[in-house]
Parts: structure tokens; C-alpha cells; sequence
């Protein structure tokens, strides 16, 4: 597989943020109650990953072994400021909704994580896609969450939607089932932390066979062993 | 405020924690009469059937053995000796089925029985007899626990320690056995007498007799047999009443500190059935050759007591009590709560063995498949050792050790009352027994480790140790070996080599110096060497030998000196020594050809009697008994490289001789000399006869070769060194 | 010939999973007996249903791990998890509500835990508060004991308002909970709370109709039942008396504390010993094995700390009943007071 397949492999399946290396959790569960939210929330994490992975990659010759954590933080902080501020101005609802998480994305794990991992050792372009990967793969994982609380949760789909994409979403409301009393437990957090136990159980149910799809296991010849020694 | 003996004396009992009431199902046998078994065809006696190393087998295959005799030696402090229980022939010892949960063979001597048993008993002691003889006996007739753990009972008292209780277990408490119940019905005196020996051997204040109160018939003939110096109790019936510690807890309300032995806080417990065989081993001259087994069970047709010879196989004794098979069946060894269910039924009947149940499956069913435990907390009601064996069951499938044993692991005395109790039928008493073997285990590999990593940084250390008193040596020797040479051969190297360039070129000036001066020189040269070989004793160090040497060497310089200044005046050319040991050539006129191999030759004896200095030099300052012999060694090696050089010299002075004569006729030959100098080599003396008279050729051709076959040896002597 | 081999001991005692829980199960009777009088046979209708997901479920969780299924489902377990979460919710409550609770309890309270024995949260109560906040309303619509009912409710009504929620005549549940005065109501012990925070003292509150003489219509008599079913328990030894004995003696200090220091803002011993779930909470649910404590100190401890929770959250807490909280707060605490409630072992007391 050429570089950036395997990038694609791994952020997206392999190496999922959300689901393997279960990184940002805190986002992951607490924004995710509405598909919009999880939506704007997905956006912003992939718009940072990005600008973050490029400078880090530019810099990182530049960047003194010691201190690297910190002006990680400053570079990722700055982008984060940055989306922040727009969001902010053209999508206040959203700022409002998203409330604390949208600056706390400085502390994403996944972030730093790989800028750490990944683009402070590879060259421009692949860390930038690596980092749009990612945010994708995480992005998904908040999207699909998302969709499965509010279902169960409120029965609509894309309720609020207009605080994102602005007037013309209020159509895309979606009702699938009507609910007296709405499920208040999977708009908790723990529901949440329910719900993405069972997605990450699929996960792995699957994950053999989705593995042996797109990595084929190779056949290795298992040596043969003609002199062992005496086992007591 | 009453002591613990005023209450006991009162008749006061204890309780111990937990305890089960299992069916005793005592019934078929309890009111068996004693009936003794007829000897079987083949006894099979395992060597190691009691606590401690096994014995040693004493007899061999084809032996004749006699009922009573010693078959195997006690090995070591804790072990005990195994009697021979019939007359007859051994005819194997091999590993053979042991009666042991494990089934893994193990040595054992066979025995085929003759029809005829004759026995002779030993002589009977007394009670006044000397406590080491008692205790002597009690050793030679194999008495061991017969309650089940089999420690060696001569071991067990002699606790040199004061006792203060004698504590006689006839509890019996598991359920299905009844031979100490049989055992007390009918033989109560002879218990009472092997008590007493007992009592005189430990001298304690006071002997208990606990008896449970579901032997009534028992305890009435105890009490009639019992004298005043022992009580008697009945205690209420409780599994696990019969086990020592939980025994020594319901009488004086002691608890045995964990990790110590009864010994330890003053008390001693015996089984009554091993007090019987002690008392009959010392009072009657019996060794323990047989023993009472209950043998019961719905698939025997005759359950009852027996009176067992050891080392009968439990085939034979269950077809002695009418056996029959069925479909699936469980022969168990000892009671059903603490017995183990044996995996091959020719396995045979050991001290241990005080019952045998032969169980179908509707009498001992097997238990259900093992499930979760539901912490239920039953098993900690009913444990004897007030454990937690709940916790001890999760410890010992996540394999903590650590946990296991902080929770007291080994103060489980695996009574099996937790097991029986548990709802979720798991098998708790089998993962303890695991987990201990496994901890023991793991406690032996981390000693053999810790052993192995002592003897290896030992290792370490010593290779350290000898190497830095290698160097050490090494460093001695560079330092004397430079010490003599500064002395002696270093200077003089250098100085030969000066001295060598000088005859070189004082040559081309000496040959016409004058031979008679030169004679003269190397005259006064010889005899000085002479002189200080004369004055050397044997035992002189080859130091001495040296300055000797040196002096003389000042005296050929000098000698040089003076020929150089008579070469100056008169020119006359002859051979000039390079070597300060060599004497000055003679002035024989010889022919340029015969004078250079007469130099050769001169300069191959130079060179070994030089090599043979320089050797001798080296040998000064080697340590150790080199350093005896070697001065004398040296001391006659010099002597004789002496010899030689001086006869090398006269061989030479000859050859210069005719040289000399020749030297008029021929231009001088520095290049050959060069030649001849640079190249030693085995010159044909041929040159040197033509000039000289037969004699004299002859004489000088032997002189050479002996100096050179004297040079040879003494290099090749040297050299070995 | 065939020899079997077992490790010792191979005597068993009677005693069996599956025969303690189903002896916990019949243990319920009389209780289940008094609801059904009070209540209606709403009670039964939610049990079935209840015991019937409860089975379903841990079967398809057992197929899941690849386990036996028949003989785990024969330990009964399930089922006693079904029929308490059953008991404790209100009789006309709608199908699904019991269909989740149960499935949550088996699945995740129970077996994702690893099945039997290793659940450190109860089961049944973890169902029920997973209930209790979810839908808050249909987990408080508790019906009108039959004597005070205004409308009659036969069963064919009481089906139809479980799985459709409506009755055959068109009411809902709410409408069915109106009393002979037109007084929507709820469990003596919520109105109590209610008539606290509304200013009322509590002689004020408990002189209305539904309080009787003791403790609230119809839930004494079935406290009561419980206490006998209780008690039946400890005579046949399936349960030791530590646990009940206990939380009963550590609320009953508690309330009478409260009750001598303010009696106009607590409730009398006698309404917290007898409404509620508190006798149902002490014999039943505290006592379920797995989740309990398991020396008897440790029991002992244990108990105390369910009365006291229970005490404090009925009287200070958002809820009007306590009983699920308490005995999941307890839970909580096991491991610490097993650990550190280790009796000193045989030959170990001088350490």
C-alpha cells in the first residue's frame, strides 16, 4: 500500500481515534446529544487537525526535542482561537450550543497526538492529509453517535440543524419515531458512554473480517522447531 | 480467675469456628467386631509411606525375608524404618502403583508370602526401662502416625520441650470410619498400656483421651480401661472435631500459632490407634505389620473392620470383603471428605490407610458441573480455620500469589467443609491444594535462582582474584628480569655492539699489530678468566658470575687496548675479537680463504657463546625453583660455555695462525670478514688443515667441535628451561 | 473397571444455586399475593412480562459468549432478577418499561459484567434506576389501590393500558389515578414529600385518606407480606439475619433520631419501616448475595449503611423513595468493607 492508502487505512479503521485509540472521549460524549452539534463539532476538529499537522510539519526542524509539547499546544491553541472566532461570528447558535467543548478541542488528545506521532517526523503533505484523515475518521464516529442518541433520544434527525447550515435547514428535520417522554437516559453521558460501547462491540466483531479485506494476512512459513531445550 | 488447666479438669470444652454435620453413615460398620484378614499371595511395601526422606531398602530381590524383620532403614532425622509384615521372598523392588492421590509409581518391594509365617517378637521393655531404649524401639519397629499423615511417631516424642498435654485423638470424625471405634471396643488395654508408654516418655501434666459422643460403646470401655492419670472426653460430633488443631482448640481453648507445630505451645497429639501399635511395639515386642481398615462402601458385600496386614493391594482386600463391580464406581482411600479416589486399585494398603470405601455411583454421586460463585459466604460459616474461602477460591484462579498468601493460605488444614457447603458446587479444597503446590514451587525455582546467581557472582570475583594476581606477577617478573638486565646485558649489549664497530675499524689497523702482543693479551685474558672461575664457588649467583664476568671482559679491554696501541705501531693486521670474551687472535700467518673461515668459525662460537650469556642473563632473575638451580645451572653452564669460548679461542688463534701466514701473500679481506661476521656460518675446517700440520688441524678441528657440540647442547638446555 | 477420579471431598451437601433462588422467588408470595390485592393484577401481567425478557435476554447473551445456555438458565437467576425488577414497577406501567429495564439489567448490569457472581452492581435495581431517570413520569404513575379507586379497572383494561396505554374506555393511566375524591395520587410516601415541601407538617399530611391508621393504604399490608416472606427466608436459611436486621434496626434509629428532633418535618418510624419499599429493600434486595458484603461484620456494615442512605435520601434527596439508590451506593462500598472486615484466621490472632 502506498503512503497515503495506509494513511487512509489507518485513520479511518485501523487506528480510529474514537473507536482504537479512544482518544477524545470528552468531546465524543458530551457533544454528540444532536446530529448538528456532533456536525459542527466534526468540522471544527477537522479544520484544526489540518492547520495544525501543516505548521507542525513546517516547523519541525526548528522545534527543540524539550519543549515540543508546549508549542504544540501554542500552535494547536492559536488554530483553535482561530475557528473559534468564526464560528462565533457566523454560526452563533452553534457557538452557543457547542458552549465550553469548542475551545477544549486545544486538549483533544487526537490533536496533539498526532502531531506528536506523526507530523513532527513526516514531511508536509502527508501529515496534512494524515490530519484530515483523522479528523475525518474521528468526525465520522461523532456523526454516527450523534444520529443514534438523537434518534433514540428525541426521535428526529438533523432537529436544529439550522444553526449550522443556517435558515434554509429547518426542512431537513427529519421524524422517525414520536415519543411521549423522550429516552432522558441516552442524552446523558452515560447513555452515551453506553451507546459507544456497543458501536465499538460491533467494531470489533467485525474487525477480522473488514482487516482481512483490506490487509490480507500473509502466509508465513512457521519454522520448525528441531532442537528445543529441556523444559522443567 | 481459673487457669486453662482448672477448666479442663472441670470436664469444660471449647468450640472450634464452623464445622459441618455431614451423614455419618457409620451404621454398617460400626458394631463390626475386629475379623483379622488371611495373608495374601503378594505384599507390596512402598519405602516411602510416612513424612520425611523415604527409607532405604536394606534387602534384595531373592532375599528371604521373615515377618518383623527390617526390609528398609530409616534415612535421615524425620523418616522411618519399614518392617517386613509376612515371611516370604523378596522378589522385586521397583516402582510400583502408590497409594497416593497422584498415582505416580513409586519404589516399592514386593513381597511374595511364604504359607508359613514365622514370627518371632523382640524383646519386651518395660516401663522402667530408659527413655532413650523406649524411644529406640518405638524407631526400629516403623511406628508412624497412623491417623493419616504418617510423621514419625519416635520423632514426634521427643519434642524436647515440656508438655503439658497429652492429647490421644480418638475422634474419628469423617464420616463411613469406624476402626479407631473398633479398635478402642475390643482392644482397650492394650491402648491404655501404649498410652502410658506414651505418658513416660513426655511426662506431660495432664493426658486427654477425646472420644466423640457418637461412640458411646467406646467411650464406656475407655473409661473402664483408663487409670486416673488420664481423662477422658467426650466431645459433641462435628466434622472436623478430629483434626489436631481444631482438637487441641475444643479441649484447652488454645490455638496453635501458624507456622508452629502442637510442641511448640506444650502440647502433643496422638492417634489412639498409633498409641496402640507403640504400646505393642514396646511392651510386647511388636513392630507395626498390620493394621485396622474399614472397608465400606454398597458395593462390598461384607463392609466391616478388618485387621489388615500391610501391604496388602486394596484389590485383594476389597475381593477379601466380596466386591462387586459395577458400571462406574469410586474406590476411595481414607473418608470421603478428606480420602482421595484411587486411579489404580492394585495400589496397597500403607500405615495411612484406616479405610476404604468401594462406592457406586448412587451412594457417592458425582458432583454437578462447577459454577460462578455467588459469594454466597457458606463456606466461611463453616470453616475450621476461620479463613475466607471464598476469597481464597478468586485468588486461586487469578494465580496472586501474594493475596493468597496474606489471606493465610497455608493455615488451610483442607478439610473439604467449604467444599461441601458450596451451593455453586465448585471444587474450592482442589484449587487450594493447586495453589500451594504452586507457590511452593515458585518458592524452590526463586531459591535455586537466588543459589545460582550467588555462585555465579562468586565465580566472578574468583576470575577477578586471579587475574589481578596474574598481573601482579607478570609485573614482578618484567620488574626483576629489567632490574638484571640493567645490570648486566643491556649495557653489555650496547657495548658489544660499540665495541664490535671499533674492531671493525681498528682491523684494517690491528692486522699488522703485533701477534705476540696479542697472544700475550689473550694469555692474560684466559688466565684471568681462569682465575675468577677458580675463585666462583657453586653457590655464587649468576650476579657474581657476571661481574666475573665483567672483570674479565675489563681485562680484555685493557688487553685490546694495548694490542691496539702495539697494532698502531707495528700495523700489523690480525683478527680482532668483536667479543669481550674472546681472547685475541693468535698471530698464525694464514691465507686470506683459511683466515676468513677460521674467523667464521671463531664468530659461530662467538655468537653461542653469547647467546648462551645472554640466556643465562635472562635466567638470573626467574622466581621460584628456577632460581636454585639456576645459578647452578648457569654457574656450570658458564663453566662450560668457558670451555668452549676458550677452546673456540685456540681454535680461532690457530686459524689466525695460518691466516696470518697467508694474510703477507694476499691483500687483506675486510669484505669477506664482513661477510664472515655477518654470516655465521659452519665452516669447513677443511681450510684450515691445508696450512696446518695434521696434528695440529686435527686437534683444532676437534676443539671446534666440541665447542660447538658443547654450545649446541647447552643452547638446547637452555632453551627447554 | 471404571474408576472415577475426583478430588476430595466427594460427599456434597444439599445446597444448590438454583434452589436458593427459587426459594428467594417463592419467598415473594405473600408479597406478590398483597399487591395483587391492592393494586390489581397489573402486578402480575408486568412479573411475566418482566421474567419472560429477562430468560430471553440471557439466553441470547449466553449464545453470544458461546456458553451452555440450559444449564445457567437453570440457576434461576434470571428469573429472580425479572421478578423483582417486575415488583417494583408500577402495575399499569406500559410494556416497554419493563421490556428495557430487564434488558439493561441482564445485559449490562449482569452478564457484561461476567455473568453470575461477578455483577458488583444489583441487577434489578440497576434496571430500575436506569427507569427511574429515563421516563420519570410512567415510573411515578403508580396506581390507586382498588378500595380508593374511582374508576373500576378490570382486566381487560389493565392489559390494554400495559400494551396499548390506553384503557378499553379510552382513559389513560393518569385518568385512572384519580381517587373517589378526584385526588390524583401517588405513593404515600410521595405525597408526603410533596406535602413537606408544600408547607404541610407531616401530622397534616398523614391525616388524609390515604394514610390509614399506620402507614399508607395498602402499602403496610404489603410490607408486612414482605416481613413474614422475610422472615420465611431466615427460617429456612437461605439468608442470615445480619443484612435485614440491620438496615431495619439502622433506619429505625435513624427515623426515630428525626422523628424526636423535628416531628413535623420527618415521618414516623412507623411510615419508613412500613411504606415504601423498605421491607421489600431489606429482606430482598440487600440481601442478594453476589453484591453484598460477605463476613458477617462486613454484612452488618453493609446494612447499616443502606438504612442510613435510605434515611437520608427519602427525607433530604430529590426522590420520594430510596430503596434502588441506597443499595446501589452500598454496593459501591463492598469491595473496601471486604477487605477490610477479613476475620483473623485459626493461629494468626497474635497478628
Amino acid at each position: 500500500m502506498n503512503q497515503y492508502a495506509e494513511l487512509t487505512w489507518q485513520g479511518l479503521w485501523k487506528n480510529n481515534p474514537g473507536l482504537v485509540q479512544l482518544l477524545g472521549l470528552c468531546p465524543l460524549l458530551a457533544v454528540t446529544s444532536t446530529l448538528t452539534n456532533a456536525l459542527g463539532m466534526a468540522i471544527a476538529t477537522i479544520v484544526v487537525m489540518v492547520c495544525s499537522n501543516a505548521t507542525v510539519s513546517l516547523i519541525r526542524q526548528w522545534i527543540p526535542k524539550e519543549i515540543r509539547i508546549p508549542i504544540f499546544v501554542m500552535i494547536i491553541a492559536g488554530f483553535v482561537t482561530c475557528v473559534q472566532l468564526l464560528i462565533n461570528a457566523y454560526a452563533y447558535g452553534l457557538y452557543l450550543s457547542l458552549g465550553i467543548f469548542l475551545p477544549l478541542i486545544v486538549t483533544n488528545c487526537i490533536i496533539i497526538g498526532r502531531a506528536e506521532a506523526y507530523a513532527s517526523k513526516n514531511d508536509l503533505l502527508p501529515s496534512a492529509y494524515d490530519g484530515l484523515i483523522m479528523g475525518i475518521g474521528f468526525g465520522v464516529i461523532l456523526l454516527l453517535l450523534g444520529a443514534v442518541r438523537e434518534i433514540l433520544g428525541q426521535g428526529t434527525l438533523f432537529s436544529g440543524a439550522e444553526i449550522l447550515l443556517g435558515d434554509w435547514a429547518k426542512s431537513l428535520t427529519i421524524h422517525l419515531i414520536d415519543f411521549d417522554q423522550s429516552f432522558l437516559f441516552i442524552m446523558l453521558p452515560p447513555g452515551a458512554f453506553v451507546a459507544l460501547g456497543f458501536i465499538l462491540a460491533i467494531k470489533n466483531s467485525v474487525n477480522s473480517r473488514v482487516e482481512a479485506l483490506i490487509e490480507p494476512p500473509v502466509e508465513i512459513e512457521k519454522p520448525q522447531r528441531v532442537r528445543i531445550n529441556k523444559v522443567s | 480467675m481459673k487457669t486453662i488447666l482448672n477448666l479442663v479438669d472441670e470436664g469444660h470444652l471449647w468450640d472450634f469456628h464452623g464445622g459441618i454435620h455431614p451423614p455419618s453413615r457409620k451404621e454398617r460398620t460400626k458394631d463390626s467386631a475386629i475379623v483379622p484378614i488371611p495373608m495374601p499371595q503378594h505384599l507390596y511395601i512402598p519405602v516411602a509411606q510416612h513424612v520425611g526422606q523415604p527409607a532405604l531398602p536394606i534387602v534384595q530381590v531373592g532375599v528371604n525375608t521373615r515377618q518383623g524383620q527390617l526390609i528398609a532403614r530409616k534415612e535421615g532425622f524425620i523418616s522411618a524404618n519399614v518392617i517386613a509384615p509376612a515371611s516370604g521372598t523378596v522378589c522385586e523392588i521397583a516402582d510400583y502403583a502408590a497409594c497416593h492421590p497422584s498415582g505416580i509409581p513409586t519404589q516399592t518391594i514386593t513381597i511374595a508370602t511364604s504359607t508359613e509365617q514365622n514370627f518371632e517378637s523382640l524383646e519386651p521393655l518395660s516401663l522402667d526401662d530408659d527413655n532413650q531404649k523406649i524411644l529406640e524401639r518405638i524407631n526400629t519397629s516403623g511406628i508412624t502416625g497412623l491417623g493419616g499423615a504418617s510423621f514419625p511417631t519416635a520423632v514426634k516424642l521427643a519434642p524436647n520441650k515440656p508438655i503439658e498435654y497429652l492429647i490421644i485423638n480418638a475422634a474419628e470424625c469423617e464420616p463411613y470410619i469406624t476402626a479407631d471405634d473398633a479398635l478402642m471396643r475390643e482392644r482397650a488395654a492394650d491402648i491404655i498400656n501404649g498410652i502410658k508408654v506414651m505418658q513416660k516418655l513426655l511426662n506431660p501434666t495432664r493426658t486427654i483421651i477425646a472420644i466423640e459422643d457418637n461412640k458411646p460403646q467406646a467411650i464406656a470401655q475407655i473409661e473402664q480401661a483408663a487409670d486416673d492419670s488420664m481423662i477422658v472426653r467426650a466431645i459433641p460430633t462435628l466434622y472436623p472435631a478430629g483434626g489436631e488443631k481444631q482438637l487441641i482448640e475444643v479441649l484447652t481453648s488454645l490455638q496453635v500459632p501458624s507456622g508452629k507445630i502442637p510442641a511448640d505451645i506444650g502440647i502433643v497429639v496422638q492417634n489412639i490407634a498409633t498409641s496402640y501399635a507403640a504400646g505393642n511395639a514396646v511392651l510386647k515386642g511388636q513392630p507395626l505389620i498390620s493394621r485396622i481398615v474399614t472397608v465400606s462402601g454398597d458395593l462390598v458385600e461384607r463392609p466391616g473392620n478388618y485387621e489388615v496386614p500391610l501391604g496388602m493391594s486394596i484389590k485383594d482386600l476389597l475381593e477379601q470383603c466380596g466386591f462387586k463391580a459395577s458400571q462406574r464406581q469410586k474406590i476411595i482411600v481414607g473418608g470421603p471428605m478428606m480420602g482421595f479416589a484411587l486411579n489404580d486399585i492394585n495400589a496397597p494398603v500403607v500405615k495411612a490407610t484406616n479405610c476404604v470405601i468401594a462406592a457406586s455411583e448412587q451412594e457417592l454421586p458425582n458432583p454437578p458441573p462447577e459454577q460462578n460463585c455467588i459469594r454466597c459466604g457458606d463456606c466461611e460459616q463453616v470453616c475450621p480455620a476461620q479463613l475466607l474461602p471464598q476469597q481464597l477460591q478468586w485468588f486461586a484462579k487469578d494465580q496472586d500469589h501474594d493475596k493468597l498468601k496474606q489471606h493465610d493460605l497455608f493455615d488451610c488444614i483442607e478439610c473439604g467443609a467449604c467444599a461441601y457447603v458450596c451451593p455453586s458446587s465448585i471444587p474450592l479444597v482442589q484449587y487450594y491444594r493447586v495453589a500451594k503446590a504452586e507457590i511452593r514451587s515458585e518458592e524452590r525455582e526463586k531459591q535455586q535462582a537466588q543459589r545460582a546467581k550467588e555462585r555465579f557472582e562468586q565465580r566472578i570475583a574468583r576470575l577477578e582474584r586471579e587475574k589481578t594476581e596474574r598481573e601482579e606477577r607478570n609485573r614482578l617478573a618484567a620488574e626483576k628480569r629489567k632490574a638484571a638486565m640493567k645490570g648486566t646485558s643491556n649495557g653489555d649489549a650496547i657495548a658489544a655492539a660499540l665495541a664490535r664497530v671499533k674492531a671493525k675499524k681498528s682491523q684494517a689497523q690491528e692486522e699488522s699489530a703485533a701477534p705476540n702482543d696479542r697472544v700475550a693479551a689473550a694469555i692474560a685474558r684466559a688466565k684471568a678468566k681462569k682465575a675468577a672461575k677458580q675463585t666462583t664457588t657453586p653457590e655464587q649467583s649468576s650476579e657474581d658470575e657476571n661481574q666475573l664476568e665483567q672483570k674479565s671482559r675489563v681485562a680484555d679491554a685493557i688487553a685490546r687496548a694495548k694490542a691496539k696501541k702495539l697494532a698502531a705501531q707495528q700495523a700489523d693486521q690480525a683478527p680482532q675479537s668483536d667479543e669481550n670474551q674472546q681472547v685475541a687472535p693468535a698471530e698464525p700467518q694464514l691465507s686470506p680463504e683459511e683466515a676468513k673461515k677460521a674467523r667464521i668459525a671463531a664468530t659461530v662460537a662467538k655468537a653461542k657463546a653469547k647467546k648462551l650469556a645472554a640466556k643465562q642473563v635472562e635466567q638470573a632473575p626467574q622466581p621460584d625453583e628456577n632460581q636454585q638451580v639456576a645459578p647452578t645451572e648457569s654457574q656450570q653452564s658458564t663453566d662450560e660455555a668457558n670451555k668452549a669460548r676458550i677452546a673456540a679461542t685456540v681454535a680461532k688463534a690457530k686459524a689466525k695462525k695460518l691466516a696470518a701466514q697467508q694474510a703477507e701473500q694476499a691483500p687483506p679481506h675486510a669484505p669477506a670478514k664482513l661477510e664472515a661476521e655477518q654470516a655465521p656460518r659452519t665452516p669447513p675446517p677443511a681450510a684450515v688443515e691445508s696450512e696446518l700440520s695434521p696434528d695440529e688441524i686435527k686437534k683444532a678441528r676437534i676443539a671446534q667441535a666440541v665447542a660447538k657440540a658443547k654450545a649446541n647442547a647447552l643452547a638446547k638446555k637452555n632453551l627447554k628451561k | 473397571m471404571y474408576l472415577s477420579v475426583a478430588p476430595s471431598p466427594h460427599h456434597k451437601g444439599t445446597g444448590d444455586t438454583s434452589t436458593v433462588m427459587r426459594n428467594v422467588a417463592l419467598a415473594t408470595m405473600p408479597g406478590i399475593a398483597a399487591l395483587v390485592y391492592f393494586f390489581g393484577a397489573g402486578v402480575l401481567v408486568q412479573i411475566i412480562i418482566c421474567i419472560t425478557t429477562a430468560m430471553l435476554t440471557e439466553a441470547a447473551v449466553l449464545h453470544l459468549r458461546k456458553k451452555d445456555i440450559s444449564t445457567t438458565l437453570k440457576d434461576n437467576s434470571a428469573l429472580l432478577t425479572g421478578l423483582l425488577l417486575g415488583l417494583s414497577i408500577p402495575p399499569l406501567a406500559p410494556w416497554w418499561i419493563g421490556v428495557i429495564g430487564v434488558v439493561f439489567a441482564v445485559l449490562i448490569a449482569k452478564q457484561l459484567y461476567g455473568g453470575l457472581g461477578f455483577n458488583l452492581f444489583n441487577p434489578a435495581m440497576v434496571g430500575y434506576v436506569l427507569l427511574l431517570i429515563s421516563f420519570p413520569v410512567a415510573m411515578t404513575n403508580w396506581s390507586v389501590p382498588t378500595e380508593l379507586s374511582h374508576h373500576q379497572v378490570t382486566f381487560s383494561d389493565i392489559i390494554s393500558v400495559i400494551f396499548t396505554e390506553t384503557t378499553t374506555t379510552g382513559m389513560t393511566v393518569n385518568d385512572i389515578r384519580h381517587t373517589i375524591d378526584g385526588v390524583t395520587m401517588a405513593t404515600p410516601l410521595d405525597t408526603l414529600k410533596t406535602d413537606l415541601t408544600l408547607g404541610l407538617t407531616v401530622g397534616e399530611s398523614t391525616a388524609k385518606d390515604m394514610f390509614s391508621s399506620w402507614a399508607g393504604f395498602g402499602w403496610e399490608w404489603v410490607n408486612i407480606a414482605f416481613l413474614v416472606g422475610g422472615i420465611y427466608l431466615l427460617k429456612i436459611g437461605v439468608i442470615r439475619w445480619h443484612i435485614p436486621v440491620a438496615v431495619i434496626g439502622s433506619l429505625l434509629f435513624c427515623s426515630l433520631l428525626g422523628y424526636l428532633l423535628d416531628p413535623d418535618s420527618h415521618g414516623t418510624p412507623i411510615i419508613h419501616l412500613f411504606s415504601g419499599a423498605t421491607m421489600f429493600g431489606a429482606f430482598f434486595i440487600a440481601t442478594d448475595p453476589v453484591t453484598a458484603a460477605t463476613s458477617n461484620r462486613g454484612k452488618l456494615l453493609f446494612g447499616v449503611i443502606i438504612g442510613a442512605l435510605l434515611y437520608i435520601i427519602r427525607n433530604y434527596g430529590g426522590f420520594p423513595d430510596a430503596i434502588a439508590f441506597a443499595v446501589l451506593l452500598a454496593n459501591m462500598t463492598v469491595p473496601v468493607i471486604d477487605y477490610y472486615s477479613k476475620p483473623t484466621s485459626y493461629g494468626n490472632k497474635a497478628d
